[in-house]
């Protein structure tokens, strides 16, 4: 049980910029952001301030599963980002580990909607896929594995949190290869809950992915070298106490020059959100010649949590 | 740091249960569930929490929570934050830091397990949003305290357990998996000590949803009966400290059980529907089994997850069959839904709790509602109060997602 090497064999991105992780890459290098869009909000005759993830073309192998043809938004960005990060994978039994920070929201917002209505009538259509592991259902149907499957529900740290989970699976040789996945899915709901803490803020959607393995692949790109311990802070003295609390996130990080990246441009896409920070970072580093990407995610639940990576150079095109 | 992280040199460490906290229908508190569940007593009654009026089921085992909370480090302002599902979580982990005494600062990992966290917040955001659409009163509040990790931390900091605070969401196995989360996290030298729970209200959306899918019994609950008709759900929390073995004697810890294997898979057939099989679930047994380093034929008890709906319970029963082989015509099983329903994300804490207190009163939960036991199944189901020397007992948690999840317990002596 000693430790080991853990390695990024694959990612993907699902996000407002289009499907594909190079998309996202590109609008955020090119600083070319896709236009928010407004979305009604009951009630309110001021929209909300959103940014959506664009219809696919062509339509996606994995849209045809049956398990896909009801399943929300969030599923549907969840496995393009999967797909795209299991694409020319090795084989071997492969965990899920899902995160999320609002979940299935739309679903669940259109249920209770029809609850509050009538609950005679509520479909039963919609109540399964507003259970947070619903996404990760879909993802461990899709791409065929039994092994487990866990959904962690937690802020934008929770992609974090989830890293180490995976790293723990595959130390423990639980299984071979692990997909962690965060997703996130826009909802009026959501946009104004957001709207209570920061007037400007805009909503955004969509899904990051990586592939992690406990040998190193052809496809291997960089190596986890630490997450952090989560940091918690108190928002009751200001942002002092946040700061301080990603300071001592900073300083728990390997020393050195290391590539970082700010994907905050799209908009507040929580759990999301961090895995394209941490994306981007490798990219800058690439681009840099750095040897070392750094992520941090300061919560929105009052823990800050970071992670660093060591860039591998990609042995296949 | 959580990764990497230092992990034990010497192989799997021993992880035990030094402390035990329950919320159910039956009562709060260890001592009032122990007698409960001995003799099989049902809580069951007319759903005060909302209105069912138009619901196809008018029923649930819903808490009788007390208004006072108990006292902890949380200021009041924190605790009157809470909902009902946090003041069950709080009562659990309250009761079983305070039986293993944990007191002081501890650094412990927490894992916490529940399907809708704070859910009966988010409802009255959402009606609040819908019904007065410029009322910002309490929203931002009700925002914050909807979300589970953020109720898991305050729980956690109320019982002076210091360390990253998990939140597995898989459904009905949520409790079972943050349980077996947990005892990994301390049998692979990660943590000393992990507070690991389930928790869950019932809430309008839930019910709601259950009702929708005609999931709910109109009767009676009655898992495993061949007139079976669905599931009753209910509420409650359960929470149970996890140490290595060295860390509780070291401390002189009383020890009240021992986790010996955790077995999970995912059910690739339906999004709520089981494999008529149950093939995952023989993959959790099987590999729980293996890890204990035991044979059903050791299994001197099953607490089944038996939720009382026709699908899952014969695909339970299938299964169980399957796996314990010869053993099966012997092997007692019941499901303690049967007298709380279905609680969920907590229903895998709770049963796992519920083990713990059949190995130390050596006694088995009976089913008194299962009257015609289903032909499928090819094991003895446990219908009437019963003494029994239990050695190693097995708990199975399913749930939506093909989540399947199954721990094995053993007695301390």
């Amino acid at each position: 049980m000693g430790l080991s090497a853990i390695f990024l064999s694959g990612s993907g991105a699902v996000s407002p910029a289009g499907w594909g992780q190079e998309k996202l890459l590109a609008a955020l290098r090119d600083g070319v952001l896709p236009a928010a869009q407004t979305l009604e909000r009951p009630g309110w005759s001021r929209p909300l301030t959103v940014r959506r993830v664009p219809v696919p073309a062509p339509r996606p192998a994995w849209a045809a599963h049956p398990r896909m043809r009801r399943a929300a938004a969030i599923s549907q960005f969840s496995a393009g980002a999967a797909e795209e990060a299991l694409r020319d994978s090795s084989q071997g039994p492969l965990g899920v580990v899902y995160c999320t920070t609002c979940g299935c929201v739309n679903y669940s917002r259109r249920f209770y909607d029809e609850v509050l209505r009538d609950p005679a009538v509520a479909s039963p259509l919609l109540f399964p896929e507003t259970v947070f592991n619903a996404p990760a259902s879909h993802l461990s149907t899709v791409f065929g594995t039994a092994a487990v499957n866990y959904t962690l529900v937690g802020d934008s740290g929770i992609f974090l949190h989830g890293l180490a989970l995976a790293a723990g699976w595959l130390e423990a040789g639980r299984v071979a290869r692990c997909l962690v996945v965060a997703a996130e899915e826009v909802d009026w709901i959501i946009a104004d809950a957001l709207h209570h803490f920061r007037k400007s803020a805009t909503l955004t959607e969509g899904a990051g992915a990586v592939l992690l393995t406990r040998e190193r692949t052809a496809r291997t790109f960089a190596e986890l070298e630490c997450v952090t311990d989560p940091e918690p802070f108190t928002l009751r003295s200001g942002r002092g106490e946040r700061t301080e609390a990603l300071q001592r996130v900073a300083s728990a990080l390997p020393r050195g020059l290391a590539a970082t990246a700010d994907a905050t441009g799209l908009g507040e896409g929580f759990s999301a959100g961090t895995v394209w920070q941490l994306l981007a970072a490798i990219e800058t580093a690439r681009q840099s010649q750095l040897s070392r990407a750094t992520v941090c995610a300061p919560g929105a639940y009052q823990e800050a949590i970071g992670a660093s990576f060591t860039i591998h150079p990609v042995t296949t095109p | 740091m959580l990764f990497p992280r230092a992990q034990s040199e010497s192989g799997p460490r021993r992880v035990v249960v030094t402390g035990c906290g329950m919320v159910t229908p039956l009562g709060l508190g260890v001592a009032a569930n122990t007698e409960g569940f001995r003799t099989g007593q049902t809580a069951f009654r007319p759903v005060t929490l909302f209105d069912v009026s138009r619901q196809r089921v008018h029923t649930a085992a819903e808490v009788s929570l007390p208004p006072a909370l108990p006292n902890t480090a949380l200021s009041s302002r924190q605790t009157r934050r809470l909902d009902r599902a946090g003041r069950m979580l709080l009562w659990a982990a309250h009761e079983a830091t305070q039986q293993a005494k944990w007191t002081g600062k501890r650094p412990a990992a927490c894992v916490v397990g529940t399907t809708g966290g704070g859910m009966s917040l988010g409802e009255t955001y959402l009606r609040t949003a819908l019904h007065e659409p410029l009322a910002c009163r309490q929203q931002p509040t009700r925002t914050i305290g909807y979300q589970a990790c953020r109720q898991a931390a305050v729980v956690a900091q109320a019982c002076d357990v210091r360390g990253p605070v998990n939140v597995l969401a898989n459904a009905c196995a949520s409790g079972a998996n943050a349980i077996g989360h947990a005892w990994e996290l301390v049998r692979t030298g990660r943590n000393d000590c992990v507070l690991a729970a389930g928790y869950d209200a019932i809430s309008q959306l839930i019910f709601a949803g259950f009702d929708s899918l005609q999931a709910l019994s109109p009767t009676q609950c009655r898992p495993f009966d061949m007139h079976r008709d669905g599931l009753a759900l209910g509420e409650g929390a359960a929470a149970l400290t996890l140490e290595a073995l060295e860390t509780a004697l070291a401390r002189g810890a009383t020890i009240l059980a021992e986790i010996v294997g955790y077995g999970a898979a995912t059910d690739l057939h339906h999004l709520t529907q089981p494999h008529p099989q149950g093939d995952a679930a023989v993959a959790t047994m099987t590999e729980a089994c293996r890890i204990a380093g035991i044979e059903p034929d050791d299994i001197d008890y099953v607490n089944a997850h038996g939720t009382g709906t026709p699908l899952n319970d014969s695909a339970e029963a299938a299964a169980l069959t399957r796996w314990a082989g010869a053993r099966a015509a012997t092997l007692p099983v019941s499901s303690t839904k049967a007298g709380i329903g279905h609680l969920l994300g907590a229903a895998g804490a709770v049963e796992t709790a519920v083990c713990v207190l059949a190995l130390r009163g050596q006694w088995l939960p009976p089913m008194l509602a299962t009257r015609t036991p289903d032909p499928a199944c090819g094991f003895r189901l446990v219908t009437q109060p019963e003494s029994a020397r239990v050695e190693h007992v097995m708990t199975n948690s399913f749930g939506f997602g093909g989540a399947n999840a199954t721990l094995v317990l053993r007695r301390w002596a």
